[in-house]
């Protein structure tokens, strides 16, 4: 891609003082505080990260009848679970859980902008909001799955959800082989944030 | 990371999103602080978290639609920014005349 503007440095710049202007202005209307800011910022850097939503995957591949809640009604069973509280704030309503099976693979996406469950996956990750990514997986998933290391067979269904304000989703990835004596919490730590986007499978731990 | 980024791959995925499991940060500040203004306004009951998407969604439109000799490199927190500056006027939080001086300062 080409540089079009002869100096980003100074675009960067003035992004940096539209946001403090734009924050003192706030702040001196009386209308937030810089430390409302910092308490939503640290509760979005801390608690809401893909640890909640690998803890969600750990229990579904334990408790086959959550896994049927979990995909049912979403909301209702992620409550059932001991996770920060605020799971269903900014980004975190309307979640809705889709699960791969040997048959099918799921892979989300933000086709207009860059919806994501913020409370279970944590903020997306750079390449989610990229122009490319989000037209060329709309149009060519599975080759957009190939190129970044999943090479699909030919057998399996692609399903592509495109998330949005009335449906924020994310995907229960597979059980890896070689787990089986795992406990919960040993689960959970094979869950990566790309395999609950559906870009990547959960590498199995022995390979 | 590893080595695989030598080759520039037409969709640059690979090598920010293999041990992703904290939230992933901000290139600069300004992003940071442009997020949780955004976030924080909405949470406190400013404007429903929608009307902002809503804004993203035309600001991010807005750039997709123009012609990509015009349309500059792609920087995702410049469209939050331009979104968030219209929510807030379209909210009554900042008057139309205060951000024209804010952005023209």
């Amino acid at each position: 891609m080409t540089v079009q503007f002869g100096y980003p440095e100074d675009r960067e710049a003035r992004s940096a003082a539209r946001v403090r202007a734009l924050e003192a202005l706030l702040i001196e209307k009386g209308v937030i505080t810089g430390a409302t800011v910092d308490k939503v910022l640290g509760y979005f850097e801390t608690d809401m990260t893909p640890l909640n939503g690998a803890k969600i995957v750990a229990r579904a591949w334990t408790d086959p009848e959550f896994a049927e809640r979990l995909v049912k009604d979403t909301p209702a069973a992620v409550a059932e679970l001991a996770l920060p509280i605020g799971m269903d704030g900014a980004e975190g309503e309307h979640l809705q859980a889709v699960a791969n099976t040997p048959g099918v693979h799921n892979l989300v996406i933000c086709t207009l902008c860059s919806c994501f469950p913020w409370p279970v996956l944590g903020l997306p990750p750079y390449w989610y909001k990229d122009p490319t990514f989000r037209a060329r997986a709309a149009r060519e998933p599975r080759v957009v799955l190939k190129e970044t290391g999943l090479d699909l067979d030919p057998s399996v269904e692609l399903r592509v959800w495109d998330s949005s304000g009335h449906s924020r989703w994310f995907v229960v990835p597979q059980r890896p082989a070689g787990t089986d004596g795992m406990t919960e919490e040993e689960l959970a730590a094979l869950v990566t944030t790309e395999s609950m986007i559906g870009i990547a499978e959960v590498p199995s731990p022995a390979a | 990371m590893e080595a695989t980024a030598t080759t520039a791959p037409t969709s640059p995925l690979h090598d920010a999103c293999v041990t992703d499991m904290n939230a992933p940060t901000f290139d600069a500040d300004w992003q940071r602080r442009a997020f949780g203004v955004a976030v924080a306004l909405s949470e406190f009951g400013h404007y429903p978290w929608d009307a902002f998407q809503q804004r993203l969604i035309a600001a991010i439109g807005a750039w997709e639609a123009t012609s990509a000799t015009e349309q500059g490199s792609w920087q995702y927190y410049e469209h939050w920014l331009a979104a968030l500056e219209r929510v807030l006027v379209e909210h009554d939080l900042v008057a139309e005349d205060e951000m024209r001086a804010l952005l023209g300062a």
